[in-house]
């Protein structure tokens, strides 16, 4: 033990001593420069996330002059309940139509939900469009309303109905005990809403009937909660193509843009990059409602095919995220070092960066930024790296 | 006794010297004397004479029977620059060495495995630098750990007093060197950098001593050392001359307990500096060692029983810290010897410690200083 102790005690080192510059300074050698590089064959590409695909439905009413609806369509309803084995019809009690706010303009108030029923002969899918949709959405047809309390940012709304109103959600048989719906924004001034889709999952839209079923010794009381097979942002100006001369993020359906950059072979071969930050200038203001925010995500790619790049998502730090708010024309700096570090030869990752604004076909508006081709706006990429340090010299 | 042996060899390295030093950071580090326990004690004014050094071939001659000897260093030092200061300590292994003679001949053959330079040290320091147009704080350090090692095979001939010796060694070694930089702005990724440099070399030496009278001696070696590939990474980066040395010892003994010797020797690191300053270093300098020394006996009859050992030494380092400023170090020494196993029908010694404390100061223009004390301890073992 005293043999042990005795080991241990002489086995420690502290060679540190102070290194003073210039002279014996650790740092003398080491170069750090910063370079600016721009990119190049930069494009966009549009269609990854449909309308239908969105995690939000945006409800608007004249926002950027654009009025958007939200529809829904539930699975089929069924009107009998087991118990103890056997079918037995249900009896319905009361119905609770549920949307889940997600996000609003907070200096607009008095706005109003509406939940408009639409009928079975439209179809209800991706080919369904606003002017189709909005024909229904007449007063016979709505089936309630929600104020959205002025101080309510995100929340459950609800309509629920008993007694006599069950009516209006009542099945005929043409309707196969499908509840189709559409949502609509009442507001005394433009702006727009996001609830949650289905696609969103729990907090999507929501059909929940109470039944009960008559024994002749007992009552069955049951909830039976429909899930949403589809639900889409209907709006009545169709989304212009991005820009050939731009680089577009976001839009219904997304758009992503795919940056590439010419790293020098010195830099991406031997030296370590230290930082790397992605310089973007907005072309326009980026458009959102107040209050609501979007976040700029940039991902490497582990190769480059294009729209079809495969994203490197794999490490939650490789993703770079910036918030977004509506309004910004401020250049963007978007921190990018985690993937830059990738780029060299051994680890075989190209040198581009693919730029996405997310929730993708969940966001009023749209980012743009100058490309390769816009004067005095082109995107870049600065690099700041540590040349070989050489070890030899000392 | 085996238990006792066991117990020094781990208890040593508490109490014991090294190299490593600030001074060693440049060129091709901090060069080793290359001497044993024994000889540090007489400030190395008897290395020529000592066959558990590496320095004299012709001083193979010396050992009766065959020897093994080891070396353990452990190093204290507090390191001081122009605006900041450092203590450290170390431990290292820089010497064996055994040989002996070749019976019934005027031979004796032995091998070594030395330090030829030390490359281990760790430097800090901070800095402000511009990036991106700002000025950003870094703190950066630099690690080395190695050196170059000098694997010696000797032969020595004893004839009418003479005594020649020559000797082959084979330079080699490699020190893992990695930097790392941090940023005082945490944007900045660290910056992280490791490479190994390696070395390749061939020297030769030849040596001499003389018996003048019944109490005198003199000794002189020559050491032709060529060049050492220098390898980063496996791909050849440079080369760089090594140096030659020679020196010489005159020894004298007034009293029969009373042992006086002193040495001076140069090498000539000077042949490096082109090559040193081609890589961007801060080049290489001549260098000179001169030392005295003594050893009293307590009993001339077990000589190598705490003898009380005694020296001064001065020397000049061969790589500056700054340009132009050449180091020099300055070292008074004590040491004694324990015989810790003998023959049991002879009684003559099979077993020795070696003991030495050093103190050294060195220093060099520009602010830069250290003081290190030095415990050296060397293991013999005559079987």
């Amino acid at each position: 033990m005293l043999a042990l102790l005795l080991a241990t005690a002489g086995c420690s080192e502290k060679l540190t001593a102070p290194g003073d510059c210039p002279g014996s300074c650790p740092g003398d050698h080491l170069v750090v420069r910063d370079t600016l590089i721009m990119a190049e064959r930069d494009s966009t590409y549009t269609g990854f996330v449909t309308a239908a695909e969105g995690t939000r439905l945006l409800v608007s009413n004249g926002f950027n002059g654009v009025h958007s609806l939200g529809v829904a369509r539930f699975a089929p309803f069924q009107d009998s309940i087991q118990y103890l084995d056997t079918l037995r019809a249900a009896i319905r009690d009361s119905v609770i139509l549920t949307v889940t706010l997600q996000s609003r303009d907070p200096a607009v108030t008095g706005l109003t939900l509406e939940f408009f029923r639409l009928p079975a002969e439209l179809p209800l899918d991706s080919t369904t469009t606003y002017a189709a949709a909005s024909a229904y959405l007449t007063p016979d047809r709505l089936l309630g309303t929600v104020a959205i309390p002025d101080n309510l940012t995100s929340g459950a709304l609800r309509v629920a109905f008993a007694g006599a109103d069950l009516a209006k959600v009542a099945f005929a048989p043409a309707d196969s005990n499908v509840l189709r719906l559409a949502y609509r924004l009442a507001s005394p001034a433009p702006t727009g809403v996001a609830i949650a889709s289905g696609a969103a999952g729990a907090v999507g839209p929501g059909f929940l009937t109470w039944v009960h079923a008559v024994l002749p010794d007992t009552t069955v009381v049951q909830s039976v909660p429909r899930i949403n097979l589809f639900s889409a942002t209907l709006s009545d100006v169709a989304e212009a193509l991005p820009s050939p001369d731009l680089l577009t993020a976001g839009g219904i359906p997304a758009a992503r843009s795919i940056l590439r950059f010419s790293v020098p072979l010195h830099i991406s071969d031997s030296s370590q990059i230290v930082r790397a930050t992605l310089v973007l200038v907005p072309a326009s203001p980026v458009l959102a409602i107040p209050g609501d925010s979007a976040t700029l995500d940039v991902e490497g790619v582990f190769s480059d095919l294009g729209p079809k790049s495969p994203r490197i998502q794999t490490t939650p730090t490789l993703i770079t995220r910036r918030l977004v708010t509506g309004g910004e024309t401020d250049t963007m700096l978007v921190d990018v070092t985690g993937v830059a570090r990738l780029w060299n030869a051994a680890a075989g990752i190209p040198a581009a960066l693919i730029v996405a604004l997310t929730p993708e076909a969940s966001t009023f508006g749209r980012a743009e930024f100058g490309s390769s081709r816009t004067a005095g706006a082109q995107p870049a990429i600065r690099l700041t790296y540590a040349l070989p340090y050489p070890f030899e010299v000392q | 006794m085996r238990r006792f042996l066991l117990l020094l060899l781990v208890a040593i390295p508490a109490v014991v010297q090294a190299q490593s030093s600030e001074f060693g950071v440049n060129g091709l580090g901090l060069s080793s004397r290359q001497m044993s326990p024994r000889a540090l004690a007489s400030g190395g004014s008897f290395a020529l004479f000592d066959p558990g050094s590496a320095v004299n071939p012709a001083a193979v001659r010396e050992y009766g029977r065959f020897n093994a000897s080891f070396m353990l260093l452990q190093n204290y030092r507090s390191s001081t620059g122009p605006a900041s200061s450092a203590s450290g300590r170390d431990t290292r292994f820089p010497l064996m060495a055994v040989g002996g003679p070749i019976p019934h001949t005027s031979l004796a053959l032995g091998a070594s495995f030395a330090t030829y330079t030390d490359r281990d040290f760790s430097l800090a320091a901070t800095d402000t630098i511009a990036l991106n147009g700002a000025p950003v704080p870094v703190f950066d350090t630099l690690v080395s750990n190695g050196g170059l090692s000098d694997i010696g095979l000797v032969a020595a001939y004893h004839k009418s007093g003479w005594v020649f010796g020559s000797g082959l060694h084979i330079i080699t070694g490699s020190a893992r060197l990695s930097l790392k930089r941090n940023f005082g702005d945490t944007l900045y990724q660290p910056v992280n950098q490791k490479a190994e440099i390696s070395y390749a070399g061939a020297g030769f030496s030849a040596g001499m001593m003389k018996t003048l009278g019944r109490r005198a001696a003199f000794a002189a070696f020559v050491r032709l050392d060529g060049h050492a590939n220098v390898d980063r990474d496996s791909s050849s980066v440079a080369e760089v001359d090594l140096p030659v040395s020679f020196g010489g010892a005159l020894r004298w003994r007034p009293a029969p307990r009373l042992d006086l010797a002193t040495a001076v020797s140069s090498t000539r690191w000077g042949s490096a500096d082109t090559d040193l300053r081609g890589l961007g270093g801060t080049g290489g300098r001549n260098t000179v060692d001169m030392s005295f020394g003594g050893e009293w006996l307590r009993d001339v009859r077990t000589a190598d029983h705490l003898p009380l050992r005694f020296g001064v030494h001065y020397r000049t380092l061969p790589f500056p810290v700054t340009a132009g400023a050449q180091p020099h170090e300055l070292g008074l020494s004590l040491g004694t010897g324990l015989v810790v196993a003998r023959e049991v029908s002879t009684r003559v010694p099979t077993g020795l410690v070696n003991l030495t404390l050093e103190h050294a100061r060195r220093s060099a223009d520009g602010g830069y200083s250290e003081s290190a004390w030095m415990f050296a301890a060397g293991v013999t073992v005559r079987p």
